[in-house]
């Protein structure tokens, strides 16, 4: 890949990012307008005074709208991503300790549903039309269909009634304290994302194998006489996998923002719970910060997922 | 026909899956090339030329099948043999080439490799099929070998992927080679040097061609015999230089008419095949060309003529041609 | 079908350029999409919630969405309580359709705006070309670069919760969508070479716009007008299960399903009939979408 297309590429990638801070500003600071500092005369009797003057710098209170967005971008770049007025708690902290359970529940969600979702897609794939594929696919689309929170909230019943299990947020087992625990408390949010993304990856691959199936080369192939295993491996899967590792990529940066309703009913401190609370408390610094973080980190995730493409893809290659 | 044929078709059928009942696609085909000949098989789209080349090659996509004939190679039933067995024979001891190099062509794989991949499908082993592959890419025509073998299909221009297509084909020096219209993309200098390099192979391995093409200039370069097909039959079979000069079926008749003379002042507008081709799932009934026949007599509709000897060729038609109205 | 025009004075004579018939027109459309399997299923579904929605905003529902029966609680389904009541007796039903009611106001007000707002931007960025593209180019990049759901809390969280600000919150993420499929289209016609000869022959800008862009632009604008509601009744539903969408005493179908988290396994239709009501809806705008791709694209390859 050429060095001039990756200079480029990041020079559109920064620019973007540039981009998001500004709106993530307009959106969730100017649009507001004094409503974000409003519980900061009330509320911040629960703030010490340099976690006090920390948040009014991030803010950049009292300044015209420009200044305060280069006060905050300051705040940003060294590491002050404001204050919660709940807690007192410094948001770069409370993201940093809810980055793990977020990227976890990604990771898990992705493991478990990459395998299957490409099985479900190669069975479908084998006898298209057939019973098995109109199953399949059935199965897909109602597995977008169904809302993540309605299945998120037969689960959790499931386990409360057949488990006693009943998800809290103060009783969260991290992975470096004991891995079975925190697996058999991320399981099973990962398994009711899992659905939702079974149903993509399944499709991608369908439609991937079929295409790849029925190109010219893999006639070629066939006139060549190789033997089957041979075509279905270093032709037709090959080819086909593209789609589907682009797809697996796009679908985690989606995830890492997109956890929001399975963290807030599995009671799981992550990312989405932060990001819902602080909507919910009104709390400004932390809503802020928390859909930049996201925010950079799906562009970075996307990034990623194109250079990989273009690693993949010989043809790709070139610009 | 000199000595004995190689590859023997007897009465091929081919019928296409579509809409929930079998259409005929290939209606009784029967052909012979013997070794180091140069055959063309033309027709228009639709007439079923390239589905006769991959019922031969067993080559026919999932909606499609073989209902009857025989083809043999070198006295051998190959039609009958197991897919096991057509996997040995394909590649091997008759290949394909086809019309869209860039699609024909795995995008995701060197060009080099993809030629040692049909070697070690055979048998050649490591070192040995490399430099077999890279031998084959210099006999086709294509500088530095060695070089471009290391390229992706879409590095190389639609000359050169064509080139590689034929040296993939023709690596394991095959007795056949089945060529579908590997031209028509290209460009009209860029075809003339596949053309000839397809005919210098031909000459010096003595491999057979079977050309496949709608183009009679293409014939007219590189065929020794023609058998020229509509509605899924032959309906004219014989020596080119014969046929051209004097066809005998009107169809031929009117495909070689509609070639537009290069010198020559005097330019009568063009006689044209009235009509279209005929759905080959409607076809009408006795012969197929009788809609669009100029000579068509009271027996044309009633049944379908089979091939009878008519002069130097073999014609399917009901009317001699000294019998023909102008 | 040619069309010549009367020159103006001083115009060069517009000879007979076939513009063409305009693809689609409503009535063919509609007859594509029930041609097709997919789509007469979800057309018809979507047709009888509708149908049920508009009962419940005229006030024909068996009970009023908000009365409570305090002696009816938590009863199963009935003759009286088709879907039964919830923990406070009100008629399940009836909050199904009113709730199916505000799902559909949300979701058409939302790809409303966001397809009219885009859709323009999109042809505006495609025919003007240069810096207007450039700069709609840079504002669509920025707001694919959240991922959808982020993007929609982002914009409840500055505006505040309600059904009003849902919508437009939902309308944000569709925008960049909707410019994205309306450019396509419009860059291909101004580079079809008779255009071209359109303007050569001096038709007015305007017209290569109603008469040639338009009805390619339409097709692919009104599949995604579908798919977008589908994602917009998901979203919605998911907002109002936050608690930060279609707020009480107003129905809801999110709602609804939150509420009954904790009555689920003793009072199971408490809900199964909002979650339902949810699917069905999702799945049959989805089969409509369908149904609308094949309509207007009878190139598309169906597998």
């Amino acid at each position: 890949m050429t060095w001039r297309y990756l200079g480029a590429r990041l020079v559109g990638t920064v620019g973007t990012l540039v981009g998001v801070t500004v709106l993530v500003f307009v959106v969730l600071r100017a649009l507001p307008g004094d409503a974000v500092t409003a519980k900061l005369g009330t509320e911040s009797g629960v703030l010490t005074a340099e976690q006090l003057a920390a948040l009014e710098r991030y803010y950049g209170i009292d300044q015209p709208m420009w200044q305060q967005f280069t006060s905050w971008l300051g705040s940003l770049l060294t590491g002050n991503l404001g204050v919660s007025v709940d807690s007192g708690a410094s948001v770069g902290g409370l993201i940093w300790s809810a980055l793990p359970v977020t990227v976890e529940l990604a990771v898990l969600s992705i493991l478990v549903s990459t395998p299957v979702g490409i099985a479900l897609g190669m069975l479908a794939a084998s006898r298209p039309g057939r019973a098995r594929d109109v199953g399949v696919q059935s199965f897909g689309l109602f597995g977008l269909a169904v809302p993540e929170f309605v299945i998120a909230s037969v689960v959790v019943a499931a386990l409360a009634s057949a488990f006693s299990y009943f998800p809290d947020p103060g009783s969260f087992v991290p992975v470096t304290e004991s891995v079975v625990g925190n697996l058999s408390q991320m399981l099973y949010p990962a398994l009711v994302l899992s659905v939702g993304l079974v149903a993509t990856i399944m499709r991608t691959t369908r439609s991937a194998y079929l295409e790849a199936q029925s190109t010219d080369f893999v006639r070629t192939a066939r006139g060549k006489g190789l033997a089957p295993r041979r075509i279905r491996l270093r032709h037709v899967l090959h080819n086909a996998s593209i789609p589907i590792v682009t797809i697996v990529g796009i679908q985690f940066g989606y995830l890492l923002g997109g956890t929001v309703i399975v963290e807030q009913i599995f009671a799981l401190p992550g990312l989405g719970r932060l990001l819902l609370t602080g909507i919910l408390r009104q709390d400004y610094a932390v809503v802020q910060s928390t859909v930049l973080f996201v925010a950079v980190a799906f562009v970075l995730v996307n990034l990623l997922v194109d250079l990989t493409y273009r690693a993949l893809d010989p043809r790709a290659r070139l610009r | 026909m000199t000595g004995e044929a190689l590859l023997s078709v007897r009465d091929l059928q081919t019928v296409v899956r579509s809409g929930g009942s079998d259409v005929p696609v290939v209606r009784g085909v029967s052909f012979d090339v013997a070794a180091g000949e140069a055959v063309a098989l033309v027709g228009e789209s639709g007439s079923g030329k390239s589905l006769t080349a991959l019922s031969v090659m067993g080559l026919l996509p999932e909606a499609a099948r073989v209902t009857g004939g025989t083809v043999r190679l070198a006295g051998e039933d190959i039609g009958s043999l197991d897919e096991a067995g057509r996997r040995k024979v394909r590649g091997s001891r008759i290949a394909m080439i086809y019309q869209d190099p860039m699609t024909a062509l795995n995008p995701l794989m060197r060009v080099g490799a993809q030629v040692v991949e049909g070697l070690e499908a055979h048998g050649v082993r490591g070192a040995q099929a490399r430099s077999r592959a890279i031998e084959a890419l210099g006999e086709v025509g294509l500088p530095r070998p060695e070089r471009l073998a290391r390229s992706y299909p879409h590095e190389l221009s639609g000359g050169q992927r064509q080139r590689v297509m034929i040296a993939m084909a023709v690596a394991l020096r095959p007795q056949v080679l089945i060529a579908d219209e590997p031209t028509t993309a290209l460009d009209v200098t860029i075809q003339q040097q596949v053309l000839a390099l397809a005919d210098d192979l031909r000459r010096s391995t003595g491999m057979a061609l079977v050309w496949i093409t709608h183009d009679l200039g293409v014939v007219a370069r590189i065929a020794e015999r023609v058998l020229v097909m509509y509605a899924g039959r032959v309906v004219e079979s014989g020596v080119a230089r014969e046929l051209f000069r004097a066809p005998q079926h009107p169809y031929t008749a009117g495909l070689l008419g509609s070639i537009p003379p290069v010198l020559g002042s005097e330019r009568p507008p063009l006689p044209q095949i009235g009509g279209a081709p005929p759905d080959i799932g409607r076809l009408p009934s006795g012969c197929a060309f009788h809609p669009r026949c100029p000579q068509r007599v009271a027996t044309c509709p009633e049944a379908e003529p089979a091939l009878q000897r008519r002069d130097h060729d073999l014609a399917a038609c009901w009317v001699p041609r000294e019998k023909w109205v102008s | 079908m040619s069309n010549a025009e009367t020159p103006a004075p001083g115009a060069p004579f517009v000879a007979a350029v076939d513009e063409g018939a305009a693809p689609g027109g409503v009535r063919d459309t509609a007859r594509g999409v029930w041609r097709d399997r997919n789509g007469r299923l979800g057309l018809l579904v979507t047709a009888a919630l509708a149908v049920l929605a508009l009962l419940a905003v005229a006030g024909l529902t068996p009970y009023s969405p908000v009365a409570q029966h305090p002696a009816d609680q938590l009863v199963g389904p009935s003759d009286s309580y088709w879907f039964g009541t919830d923990q406070f007796g009100r008629d399940i039903a009836s909050r199904v359709f009113a709730g199916i009611a505000s799902s559909m106001r949300v979701a058409f007000v939302a790809v409303g705006i966001a397809a009219l707002i885009g859709s323009v931007a999109g042809v505006a960025a495609g025919y003007l070309g240069g810096f207007w593209d450039q700069l709609t180019g840079r504002l669509t990049d920025v707001l694919f670069a959240f991922p959808a759901t982020l993007l929609a809390l982002a914009v409840i969280a500055a505006l505040g919760r309600g059904w009003l600000n849902t919508a437009f919150a939902i309308a944000v993420v569709y925008i960049p969508i909707f410019v994205r499929v309306a450019r396509g289209p419009t860059l291909a016609v101004r580079e079809l070479e008779y255009v071209a000869a359109c303007r050569v022959l001096g038709f007015s800008g305007r017209r290569i716009l109603f008469r040639h862009v338009l009805p390619n632009v339409s097709a692919p604008i009104v599949v995604q007008v579908a798919l977008a509601l589908s994602w917009a009744i998901l979203t919605e539903a998911g907002l109002s299960f936050l608690g930060l969408g279609t707020q009480p005493p107003d129905a809801s179908l999110g709602l609804m399903v939150s509420d009954a988290r904790n009555l689920v396994s003793t009072a199971w239709w408490t809900m199964a009939f909002p979650a339902t009501a949810i699917v069905v809806l999702v799945i049959a705008l989805n089969l409509l979408g369908d149904g609308l791709r094949s309509a207007l694209d009878p190139k598309e390859d169906r597998r």
